[in-house]
This record gives structure tokens, C-alpha cells and sequence, in this order.
């Protein structure tokens, strides 16, 4: 099944999110080898240019790296998955905050609605 | 590097009707470029000349080099046409064979590979098929050909959902970065994914020629979108 | 890439067009048979009738089956983006029809050979004289040509009925009678001329000269404007 793609932002950047959450998730492990960017871009149901200039972006960010002959991997890093986690969490929460706000709830409220859910 | 299609002031007419006006057109290798536009904007026109079924008015058309008709232009060029042109009454393998015998880019082997994985019987008449199983033999044929440029005339049009998932996933896998494909179509928003760059073509000309990112990015909508507001009735 | 076409094409014409030769020699052996054991004559009947039936199916089958749906019809989606130049691709039709009417032309003759195998053993006992049988082998050339002449017009009429797309039926009929018409003139004008000039009844060469050079004239005529006119003018719709 090709990956869920909206209509608003660039591909590419869809992509990359994506890959991050896949990432995080532990879809890929650190140390994982990926798909080639063949593979990858079908799985994806995208154009094999905009793969692989995701995958640059996340070479050039260190996320992933490439060996020559054997392909691209999941860096070791157990840091930077720990503190790509954390900022995307963070987009979350902004996000959710912003929607109650705009449902009329304060601070206070939201963090009160919260801990009933999870108590739930 | 040479462009794969180099297309300077193309114009043809019917009549009184423009369905080309003075279109200029490169396109690189290693690039999948969707060709846009509403029914009469001059698509099928333009994919027809660049094959050599159409003579033009004016302007010049060079594939790889070579000039739109000529035997060179062809061979560099694998068309899937819009409707079923191939002969009912023969077998898949004798199709096969029949291309196997007059492309020297055809590879066999990928042609068996999709048709078992197609779960077709070689063996099988082309009219005995289901018309989406027609559609996918043909797209086969296209695709199983290591041409320089594949123009495919509304792949996914008439065919089901996890037919299209199969087509366009094929069109990736086949993607080599010496060759280039020009999609036809109007249903933008599956085909949006796989493209590199989208032309828009309205009355036989050129509205936009641009990558999809860059449109989204600078839009703020995607190529569909942008093309239900452009093309608005 | 002339030759891959035509190879092909001949392959695959092969099994029909076989087939009716073939049944054109065996009506002439079968008549032949039947002729010598009932010794009636309703058997010429049937073995020229046979042959009229077959020289019309025969052009019918090659024209509408092989040369129209390759280059008319959804199939010229597929014939036209072969690696060729467009006159590669219609020569190779015209050429592939030419041979099939040629060889079915051989089978009608060898028919009425077998249907009539007195008149050869007629011809090889008296030893006549062998320039009446050259004379006789001229005319039945000539007559060929003729024959491919008509068939050349045929094709020439398709290629310019298909330059009005709605209405090319009437338009290669219209085309072919007019040829028609205009090929029995220029026949029977040179016949007449020749029979004119010399005044005697008795026939040579010279009357069948000038129907040999006008036929081979139109015959290649006919090959390079079609080719040419449906290179130049080929609109797929």
C-alpha cells in the first residue's frame, strides 16, 4: 500500500517525516540497513528522485548514512533517535495544544482533561 | 547530456482549430513527467506527432537526436496507446514473441517475470481476457521494453484500484535514470506521487512546466488542486 | 527491417492464404477426376465458377484481413511505432500482398493445368513449335501483370479514399471504378492500336507490348505514390 500523503506539503518533506517516525517508532532499528531507494519509492508509491532527495536531507542531518557499495543504514546514534523523539513528540504536543485552545481550554484544563484520559 | 525529447515551435491545425500553437518542449533522462490537461488541450495530439502517427504543421521534433517518424525515433520510443490495439486473436506468447522479434530492446525475461506475477496463462488468447487484465498485458509489453522514452497515455484510466497500486508501482520499479516517461493523464492526484514534474497543457499550449514540489511548495496546494482551480469551469 | 516485416507478415498470412491455393489446385485435380469418369461437361462449370469464387475471395481476404487492419484500423497503433520508417512499413504490406497474389495467381493457373492435362501432353507430343509456347507463356505474363496491375490500383484506391477520414469507403470505391474504367480503356486502346497497325488477324508480340509496359508503368506507379502519399499523409485518430 503506498504511505498516506496529503495534499499541502511537499512530497519530499512528507517523506522524510515519515522515514523520522519509522525511525522512532523502531520500525528501523539503529544500525538497520534501508530498502534501496528503488524499493523504497515503491513501497512508497513515489517518484525515485524525490526518495532519494529525501534520503540526502537525511544523510545530511546524519539520521542516516551511506557506505559506498553496500547501501544506505539507521545511524548508531542512540542520542540523536532519543532527541529526534523528543522534537517530534514536541510538534505533537504544540499541535494538540493549539487545537484545545482553539475548543476554548486553558493550560490548566487541558492538563486536567489529560490525566483523566490516561487514567481512563 | 543530449535531452531525450527536444520539441522547438510545434504547431499543427485542423482546420481552423489550433490544437498545437507554437509548443517548445526538453526533457532530460531520468525524469517521470505528467502531462496535464482537459480533454482538447492538444495531449493526444502532441504524444501522436512525438510518435510519429501525426504529422505536424511546424516545428521540429527530436527524440534522442532523431526526427519524430524515422525508424531511430521509434525504436527509442515505447507508446502505450490509449485503446486496445493489439490483435485479439493472438496469444500472449505469440505477442511476446512478435515484440521479442522487432524490438532489439525488448527483455523477455521481465515480460515472463510480470505475467506469472500477473497470474496470466501465456497460452491465453488476448480476447479472452478481462478487459483490466487487456490493460495489463499491454502496459507489460510497454514496460518490459528498455526504451529511451516511455509515453503512456492513460494508464490507470478504466482500471481498479489495486490494478492502478500495481501500474504505478510498476512505472517506479521501472524507472532508470538514462530514460525518462511522459504520463498523460487526468487523474492527477494518484499519479501526483510518481511525477517529477507536471506540464499543464490548455488550448494547445503550455500553461506550466514545473517540478511538483516546487508547485506545492510555492501554491500551497497540490498539482491537483492547482489543476481544478486552473482548468475551473 | 524490410525484410524482418515481410518475413513475419508471410509467416503469419501463411496458414490462410496456403490453405486457398491449396483448395484452388485441388478443385482443378478434383474436377479433373470427376471430368474423366463421367465425361460431362458440367465440371468445366464448376472448376471456372471454383476459380471465380476464389479469385474474388482470395484478394477479399488479403485486402480486408492483412493490408486494411494492419495500416486502418487500432492496429496501426501497433504497426506504425514498430522501429521503421513509414515506407518501409507500407512496402512491406503492399509487397507481402503482391507475393500472395502472385502465388495464388500460380496456383489458379496450375488449377486449370490439372483440370486440362491434354492440353499439355497435346503440346509436349505434336513438339510445337516452341515459340508458340513462349507466346502462349507471354500472354499468360502479361495477363498477370494485368491482374497485379488491378490489384495495385486496389491498393492505390484504399491509400486515397483514407485522405477523406469520414468518408473513405465511398472514397476508394469511387477511386477504384474510376481506375478501373480508365485500366480496360488503356487495355483495349493498346489492343486495338497494335491490331490496327498491322492489319492482319494474325497476333504477335507487338499487340500485347504496350498493355506489358503499361501495366509494369502503373504497377510502379501505383507502389511509390501509395507508399509515398500514406508516409507523408498518415494521421491516426
Amino acid at each position: 500500500m503506498p504511505w498516506n500523503l496529503n495534499s499541502d506539503s511537499p512530497i519530499f518533506v512528507q517523506i522524510i517525516e515519515h522515514l523520522q517516525i519509522d525511525i522512532v517508532s523502531g520500525k528501523y532499528k539503529p544500525g538497520d540497513k534501508l530498502p534501496s531507494v528503488r524499493d523504497l519509492a515503491g513501497e512508497a508509491g513515489v517518484n525515485p528522485n524525490t526518495m532519494q532527495k529525501a534520503l540526502s536531507e537525511l544523510e545530511s542531518t546524519g539520521l542516516v548514512h551511506s557506505e559506498r557499495t553496500s547501501g544506505r543504514f539507521i545511524t548508531e546514534d542512540d542520542n540523536m533517535i532519543k532527541n529526534l523523539r523528543k522534537s517530534l513528540v514536541d510538534v505533537q504536543i504544540e499541535k494538540f495544544f493549539k487545537s484545545m485552545e482553539k475548543l476554548g481550554f486553558t493550560g490548566d484544563e487541558i492538563l486536567e482533561l489529560v490525566k483523566e484520559y490516561a487514567q481512563k | 547530456m543530449n535531452n531525450l525529447l527536444e520539441i522547438q515551435g510545434l504547431s499543427k491545425t485542423y482546420g481552423s482549430v489550433a490544437a498545437l500553437n507554437d509548443v517548445s518542449l526538453s526533457i532530460e533522462p531520468g525524469h517521470i513527467i505528467g502531462l496535464l490537461g482537459p480533454n482538447g488541450s492538444g495531449k493526444t495530439t502532441l504524444i501522436k506527432i512525438i510518435c510519429g502517427l501525426l504529422q505536424a504543421n511546424s516545428g521540429t521534433v527530436l527524440v534522442d537526436g532523431n526526427p519524430a517518424g524515422t525508424a531511430d525515433s521509434r525504436a527509442a520510443i515505447s507508446y502505450l496507446p490509449d485503446q486496445t490495439y493489439l490483435d485479439g486473436d493472438m496469444t500472449i506468447e505469440a505477442i511476446v514473441d512478435m515484440f521479442k522479434y522487432f524490438y532489439e530492446d525488448f527483455d523477455e525475461n521481465r515480460a515472463m517475470e510480470m505475467i506469472s506475477s500477473l497470474n496470466l496463462n501465456p497460452k491465453a488468447k488476448l480476447k479472452t481476457l478481462s478487459k483490466g487484465n487487456q490493460e495489463k498485458v499491454q502496459l507489460m509489453l510497454v514496460m518490459s521494453r528498455r526504451a529511451k522514452l516511455y509515453i503512456l497515455d492513460e494508464p490507470i484510466a478504466g482500471v481498479d484500484p489495486a490494478a492502478r497500486d500495481y501500474i504505478l508501482r510498476t512505472i517506479i520499479s521501472n524507472y532508470e535514470p538514462t530514460a525518462s516517461m511522459i504520463i498523460a493523464t487526468h487523474l492527477i492526484s494518484e499519479v501526483e506521487p510518481v511525477l517529477d514534474e507536471a506540464i499543464f497543457l490548455q488550448n494547445g499550449s503550455i500553461k506550466l512546466f514545473k517540478p511538483i514540489d516546487d508547485i506545492r511548495a510555492e501554491e500551497g496546494m497540490s498539482v491537483d488542486e492547482l489543476f481544478r482551480e486552473v482548468y475551473r469551469c | 527491417m524490410l525484410g524482418k516485416f515481410i518475413k513475419y507478415d508471410l509467416k503469419k498470412t501463411a496458414p490462410v492464404m496456403a490453405l486457398l491455393c491449396g483448395i484452388t489446385i485441388l478443385l482443378g485435380i478434383v474436377c479433373s477426376i470427376l471430368q474423366h469418369w463421367s465425361q460431362d461437361t458440367e465440371y468445366a462449370l464448376i472448376e471456372l465458377l471454383g476459380l471465380m469464387v476464389l479469385c474474388v475471395i482470395a484478394p477479399l481476404h488479403m485486402i480486408s484481413k492483412y493490408y486494411c487492419k494492419s495500416l486502418y484500423t487500432n492496429e496501426a497503433y501497433l504497426t506504425y511505432t514498430f522501429p521503421a520508417s513509414n515506407k518501409v512499413i507500407v512496402s512491406s504490406k503492399i509487397i507481402v500482398t503482391l507475393i500472395w497474389a502472385t502465388i495464388f495467381c500460380a496456383s489458379a493457373f496450375i488449377s486449370l493445368v490439372a483440370f486440362t492435362p491434354e492440353s499439355i501432353m497435346h503440346v509436349i507430343n505434336e513438339r510445337t513449335d516452341p515459340k508458340v509456347v513462349l507466346k502462349i507463356i507471354y500472354l499468360l505474363f502479361v495477363m498477370f501483370l494485368m491482374g497485379i496491375a488491378g490489384v495495385m490500383a486496389l491498393i492505390f484506391s484504399i491509400c486515397i479514399g483514407n485522405l477523406w477520414r469520414n468518408h473513405s469507403t465511398i472514397g476508394t470505391i469511387l477511386c477504384f471504378t474510376v481506375l478501373g474504367f480508365t485500366l480496360m480503356f488503356i487495355y483495349m486502346k493498346n489492343l486495338g492500336m497494335s491490331v490496327a497497325h498491322r492489319g492482319d488477324h494474325f497476333w504477335g508480340y507487338e499487340d500485347l507490348f504496350w498493355n506489358f509496359v503499361c501495366s509494369i508503368v502503373l504497377i510502379v506507379v501505383f507502389f511509390v505514390a501509395t507508399v509515398n502519399i500514406t508516409s507523408k499523409k498518415l494521421n491516426l485518430d
